[in-house]
């Protein structure tokens, strides 16, 4: 029986994670070092930028959807989220803000295309259908127009609040 | 070259897969059985803490049900009333009675919205006045759509609502003092009803020390809730001079709980638009006086901390609150939020511009990264799906027969989305745009004026959804080369 190969993550708050070699080949960072790194029985690969708890959420990722890709979600989205996406993802999108912020730059960081898509649309999901203030209080956003710019962009927005 | 495995070695895998397996399995359906007793638990507690309200819902269903099945319902349905001035007792005998019937939808709505189902709740508000058009007269009525428009984060309407409610507070005509008088009845004796035995001892000794209110709802509660619905837009001048309007009436009334918690939140409110609109000293002295209600709010302290702040002084409160959001937008980069903005369609990409001054750079942004942009009036409302189901429920008759006010209303909103800043950069640009639009305002004409005037610079336009009319009037306008237009495709 022919063994798997494996690659050894080490995560920002040093704890490793030994993941199949061909399921972490979906992110586009591992796949450009293993391929400059000398063939080792298991590389270790440090990835200083992402902590454990998003590190072990990215392999769940990979582990299922190196074998059934990911649908494109379309561009803009028409309806929720929920709608276009399969049962798995939905279980998976089961988290709290913070862990879906730190997955998202996880996504990014390590280049998984999927996974940050699938991230992203969510946030706009949840964006989506909100007002600015609810917005603001969603991203911590501090409001800088001056009064003055503020009834001039609401004079604009006469058409945007509710049609 | 694969290792070959001896007899030994086989059997002690397929034991090892064996073994491996079955645990697997018994794991998996112990915890699927785990999982079911659990949920069977919550389901049980659930119920047992809903008795009375699941109680009063089924009595309230086998009314409609009622409803439903007697023959009148089909009378009613075919005389459905789109105009004012209908009379519904005109077509019906001595014994039917709507009235009641509205009521009871009245109370359904109440059910629905202890249920959390602010949609549902909407929809039978909806229904009541369709069975008594004579609702549209009463306060309670408009101020209860004004509170489930809230909840369902249509602020503007909720304000058009509560507004309407205080204008008829304010002019209560004796015929309909007793419509008044019944729907609040009805709605005293669904809450009352769905209240627990311990709720209503409760309430039994709060009364005696609370003043006895006069109506559900006051003039005060009224702007107070006005106030937070232009809040919820950012539109502060209008909530602070609305939580004003509250706060120095309900300054002049006797003190009880119900009040202070009140004033508390509008003292908070008008805080938070002070902050909003930068005029910090007043927004600490507003969160100052809202602690003084109460004194254990956290996001008071936090907000009158960060007014401190940006006035220069020390914070002086201990709070314990965590950050207001674990969300902060500053924790991404631009590439990251322009891929968020590629999902979302023109009418959250306008919201978002209006949060602040960097997102509304994001955000325009965004729409130029767009190479083809479809341009429809399902992008450019708030609830498109709602819109739609409401336009495609509606009668012919109202079609037709649409007041003049919604015709304007639709070409308001294409000239406000055509002419507004937002698009200033976009239209300079060249490129494919896809214009859609429905086909009841095709129908009535005008709208593709305004396209082709706007949209001349693009160099392929693709046209959907559009009459036969107006087929002619574009290929004739660009045959004639009207516009710089290269290639126009017409989608039919």
């Amino acid at each position: 029986m022919s063994e798997t190969k494996q690659v050894e993550l080490t995560s920002k708050d040093k704890v490793s994670f030994k993941v199949d070699r061909d399921v972490i080949l979906m992110s586009g960072l591992v796949k450009d070092m293993l391929e400059e790194g000398d063939e080792d029985e298991t590389p270790i690969i440090p990835i200083p930028n992402v902590d454990s708890k998003p590190l072990q959420k990215v392999i769940e990722y990979c582990q299922y959807h190196h074998k059934e890709p990911a649908q494109e979600i379309e561009k803009p989205l028409k309806g929720k989220i929920e709608d276009v996406i399969c049962d798995w993802d939905k279980k998976f999108l089961e988290i709290d803000q913070s862990l879906l912020i730190e997955l998202i730059m996880a996504a990014n960081y390590l280049n998984i295309k999927d996974l940050l898509d699938l991230t992203c649309a969510k946030v706009a999901s949840m964006i989506k259908g909100k007002s600015p203030e609810q917005i603001r209080e969603m991203f911590g956003i501090e409001n800088d127009f001056t009064p003055e710019e503020e009834a001039k962009i609401r004079e604009e927005n006469k058409w945007c609040e509710e049609a | 070259m694969p290792r070959i495995l001896s007899f030994r070695e086989v059997i002690r895998n397929d034991i090892d897969y064996a073994y491996h397996s079955s645990t697997t399995f018994i794991d998996t359906t112990y915890r699927k059985s785990n999982k079911f007793i659990s949920d069977g638990v919550k389901q049980l507690k659930n119920n047992w803490k809903m008795r009375k309200q699941n109680r009063a819902e089924k009595e309230i269903h086998q009314k409609t049900k009622a409803f439903e099945s007697e023959k009148y319902a089909e009378k009613l349905r075919k005389t459905m009333p789109s105009y004012e001035g209908y009379d519904p007792y005109a077509n019906l005998g001595a014994g039917e009675r709507i009235p009641h019937d509205a009521l009871v939808f009245v109370q359904k709505s109440i059910i629905e919205f202890y249920r959390k189902e602010f949609e549902k709740s909407l929809d039978d508000l909806k229904i009541a006045k369709v069975l008594d058009f004579k609702l549209d007269n009463v306060y309670l009525y408009h101020y209860l759509v004004g509170y489930m428009r809230f909840l369902n984060g249509k602020f503007a309407k909720s304000i058009e609502s509560y507004k309407r409610a205080i204008e008829l507070m304010d002019n209560v005509a004796l015929d309909d003092s007793e419509l008044i008088g019944s729907v609040e009845k009805a709605i005293v004796e669904i809450e009352d009803k769905m209240k627990h035995t311990y709720d209503k001892i409760m309430d039994y000794f709060s009364k005696e020390k609370s003043t006895k209110k006069e109506s559900i709802v006051s003039r005060e509660e009224l702007h107070y809730c006005i106030g937070v619905s232009y809040f919820s837009v950012s539109y502060y001048r209008d909530a602070i001079n609305h939580l004003s309007e509250a706060i120095s009436s309900m300054e002049l009334l006797e003190r009880n709980q119900d009040l202070d918690t009140l004033l508390h939140l509008a003292y908070y409110y008008r805080g938070y638009s002070n902050f909003g609109s930068h005029s910090f000293t007043t927004a600490i002295e507003d969160f100052t006086k809202s602690l003084e209600f109460n004194n254990q709010d956290e996001r008071a302290k936090l907000m009158l901390n960060n007014s401190m702040q940006r006035m220069g002084e020390e914070p002086n409160q201990i709070c314990l609150a965590p950050p207001p959001t674990a969300f902060h937008y500053r924790l991404l980069n631009e590439e990251i939020m322009g891929h968020i903005f590629s999902y979302l369609r023109i009418h959250s990409l306008r919201t978002l511009s209006m949060t602040c001054k960097y997102w509304k750079i994001l955000s325009m942004k965004s729409l130029l990264d767009r190479d083809l942009c479809i341009l429809q009036y399902e992008e450019f409302v708030k609830d498109p799906d709602n819109t739609l189901k409401y336009a495609n429920e509606s009668s012919l008759t109202e079609k037709l027969f649409m007041p003049k006010k919604y015709q304007c209303e639709i070409y308001t909103l294409i000239y406000y989305v055509l002419e507004s800043p937002f698009f200033k950069h976009y239209k300079k640009k060249q490129r494919d745009i896809h214009v859609m639009f429905p086909n009841f305002i095709c129908a009535v004409g005008g709208a593709n004026s305004y396209v082709s005037y706007f949209f001349g610079n693009c160099k392929k336009l693709y046209l959907s959804c559009i009459t036969f009319t107006s087929i002619s009037y574009y290929y004739n306008s660009f045959t004639e080369k009207k516009y710089p237009v290269e290639e126009l495709f017409i989608i039919k």
